[in-house]
């Protein structure tokens, strides 16, 4: 995570070529993983996908306390450990294989702007929905979360994430928000990057990029979750070309390699 | 609003009922009806009876004298509302002061004349002149946004009115009602800055509490110095470093990091986000005076509010001052908003510079040494005085408890020995 690490790790993995047994590591993909995680874990895959570059899915139930900055995916390539999406497209381009390339400055600046939108929104109001809201928490989130673990340990868990993720969300100023307020921001969110996207077959022009990974991660996860209420993924279908979006996606990176 | 105006007056059954009878179909009966119920004289009802289209001055001039109001409000209140509303308006100012249930009932139809309606409730609630000044906008524009609006500012708290005035991120139904600074942007230039607010969220925010608020040279030369100057006198000593703990646990759960400290890593992994955020909203913005092109909107608002304190502030650790210094762009960017849009704050700000600085820092100094100098003898005052009552205070007050006791027995004794003296003598 550190600077001089980072640097470090670009130096070192420059040099070596993308192996064969690189693994990605998730929580338990049929018990465990939340949305927020599956997400991120998808956006990460369909980045790498995009790159063209193989990676093996590994469910550990650990998964979160294996990951150096304890959060969900990282990857293990060679003897080199990272995590999260923003570290991971830096060491893929470290070892040449980069997606935003052909942009010029200004799109890459719009490029990253869009994709904190995304964490900034979208993930955030993941981690609203899963831990703030009563009804998703008690019947999700919270069982969910603790399925590996035994009785004890596992209410202590899943109260002290959802302590942690409550504290943030008062910290950024979310804490006030009503369930209503978040779905708002959430079509507010959809409606800029539909926006953005129009008629495109991606966000920039016709070569997708870390953005469109990113936010086929998210719009997928969502409208493929099953939570206790619908909205989440109503609110996304209001926008006809993201559902496009996310079905070209699928059907490019994830389909044909799967049959 | 005949029931409204009878509820007001505390009127009886019997005047509700005839009142919401329809005033165009029998407003003799009515006209006579309420003179009698007030209690009129005989020669008031005769000139009642007349028809009133003859002369309604008279009515609306004896209604007068009956209720004791000026002949402004009772005629406008005679008035059937449907063929006057001119006249209603000026009624329900006298209404002032009803629940906000009549209001409502009061907000009757906007589409027939919003600007009026907006005068009136600008009369009914004594707003202030920011108020005002907003609710004049055109209400042609957007009639539903005005309702929203003077719903909100009724009887509203603070609390309303600053969200209200907060940046459109926090209030988010002021951006679909387009009460923005975006109002000519495209949905897509739209959709772009709610992009570059988030990006500024996420990289730059983190940095500014750092530099502000954890950074501890910073904090104890700059900020610390400001608030506490600015405070009344206990508060001075606590608050700003409660405020300092909130701004490193916000810190803390923004990197998700419990045991987070000022320190070199942190500073470099901020300041590396920070500095690739400036970088890109420098690209972004180019040789453009704005981020769209010429008109300024809630984005050039919004990255001026971030950027310029970094750029403005005097801070012993000025490696983002440095940064933002470099891209010409972006320092231009913010000079050019303080000049265009801040003259007054500019020109006082830099004359108390070039006024204050000759004098040097004493002079700033002065009322807070001034301060801490009364402090410091308070508090060694204090501690002598209590260090004396542990020690020597109870010895010298029973020292002087004994002096007091002293002389009236030396006296007795003395007198003691006159008389026996005097016995003596005798």
């Amino acid at each position: 995570m550190s600077l001089a690490a980072d640097a470090f790790v670009s130096q070192i993995s420059a040099a070596e070529p993308w192996p064969e047994n690189a693994t990605l590591y998730q929580p338990l993909k049929e018990d465990q993983i939340l949305l927020s995680d599956c997400a991120s874990s998808l956006a990460v895959q369909a980045y790498l996908r995009m790159c063209g570059l193989p990676v093996q899915v590994v469910c550990r139930a650990n998964a979160e306390y294996m990951s150096p900055s304890g959060k969900i995916p990282f990857i293990h390539v060679g003897n080199q450990v990272v995590s999260e999406l923003g570290p991971i497209v830096q060491f893929t381009k470290a070892k040449g294989h980069s997606l935003s390339d052909g942009l010029d400055d200004v799109q890459r600046a719009e490029m990253k702007a869009y994709m904190e939108l995304v964490n900034n929104m979208l993930l955030t109001a993941e981690l609203y929905i899963q831990w703030c809201d009563d009804a998703t928490a008690t019947e999700i989130s919270r069982p969910r979360y603790s399925n590996p673990y035994s009785w004890p340990l596992s209410n202590i868990l899943a109260y002290q994430k959802q302590w942690e993720v409550r504290r943030k969300m008062n910290a950024i100023g979310w804490g006030g928000k009503n369930l209503e307020q978040v779905y708002e921001d959430v079509s507010q969110c959809c409606q800029a990057l539909s926006q953005r996207l129009g008629t495109q077959p991606y966000f920039f022009n016709k070569q997708p990029t870390e953005l469109d990974a990113l936010v086929f991660g998210h719009l997928f996860t969502i409208l493929t979750t099953r939570l206790t209420s619908a909205e989440l993924a109503e609110r996304i279908k209001s926008n006809s070309n993201l559902l496009s979006f996310c079905r070209r996606i699928e059907q490019t990176y994830f389909e044909d390699k799967s049959s | 609003m005949h029931r409204r105006t009878s509820v007001l007056r505390g009127c009886t059954a019997a005047h509700l009922s005839s009142e919401d009878a329809p005033p165009h179909i029998c407003p003799q009966r009515m006209h006579r009806r309420t003179s009698v119920l007030r209690g009129c004289t005989a020669a008031h009802l005769s000139s009642e009876d007349a028809p009133p289209h003859i002369c309604t001055q008279r009515m609306h001039r004896r209604t007068s004298v009956l209720r004791g109001c000026t002949a402004a409000h009772l005629s406008s209140e005679d008035a059937p509302p449907h063929i006057c509303p001119q006249r209603m308006h000026r009624r329900t100012s006298v209404l002032r002061g009803c629940t906000a249930a009549h209001l409502s009932s009061e907000d009757a139809p906007p589409h027939i004349c919003p600007q009026r309606m907006h005068r009136r409730t600008s009369v009914l609630r004594g707003c202030t002149a920011a108020h005002l000044s907003s609710e004049d906008a055109p209400p042609h524009i957007c009639p539903q946004r005005m309702h929203r609006r003077t719903s909100v500012l009724r009887g509203c708290t603070a609390a309303h009115l600053s969200s209200e005035d907060a940046p459109p991120h926090i209030c988010p139904q002021m951006i679909h009602s387009k009460y923005n600074a975006d109002y000519d942007l495209s949905a897509k230039e739209g959709a772009d800055s709610l992009a570059f607010i988030s990006l500024l969220e996420e990289k730059l925010m983190p940095a500014l509490i750092y530099t502000f608020w954890v950074e501890p040279k910073n904090y104890v030369d700059v900020t610390r110095r400001w608030y506490a100057e600015h405070m009344p006198f206990p508060f001075n000593f606590f608050l700003p470093g409660r405020m300092q703990r909130t701004q490193l646990e916000k810190l803390r759960l923004l990197r998700g990091d419990e045991s987070l400290e000022a320190g070199e890593e942190l500073e470099k992994e901020l300041f590396r986000d920070a500095t690739e955020c400036m970088n890109l909203l420098s690209q972004r913005l180019g040789s453009q005076k704005f981020f769209f092109g010429d008109s300024p909107s809630s984005l050039d608002a919004y990255v001026f509010g971030h950027l310029a304190p970094i750029l403005k502030s005097k801070l012993p650790n000025g490696k983002l001052q440095q940064h933002l210094k470099s891209l010409d762009n972006l320092t231009n960017f913010c000079t050019n908003i303080l000049l265009l849009y801040f003259p007054r704050d500019g020109r006082e700000s830099s004359s108390q510079k070039t006024s204050s600085q000759p004098e040097g820092g004493d002079f700033d100094h002065v009322p807070n040494k001034r301060r801490k100098q009364f402090m410091s003898v308070l508090v060694a005052l204090g501690a002598m005085l209590s260090y004396a009552l542990l020690t020597g205070m109870v010895s010298i007050q029973h020292a002087h408890q004994e002096a007091l006791e002293e002389p009236p027995d030396l006296q007795t004794l003395r007198a003691q020995d006159h008389e026996e003296d005097e016995e003596e003598d005798g």
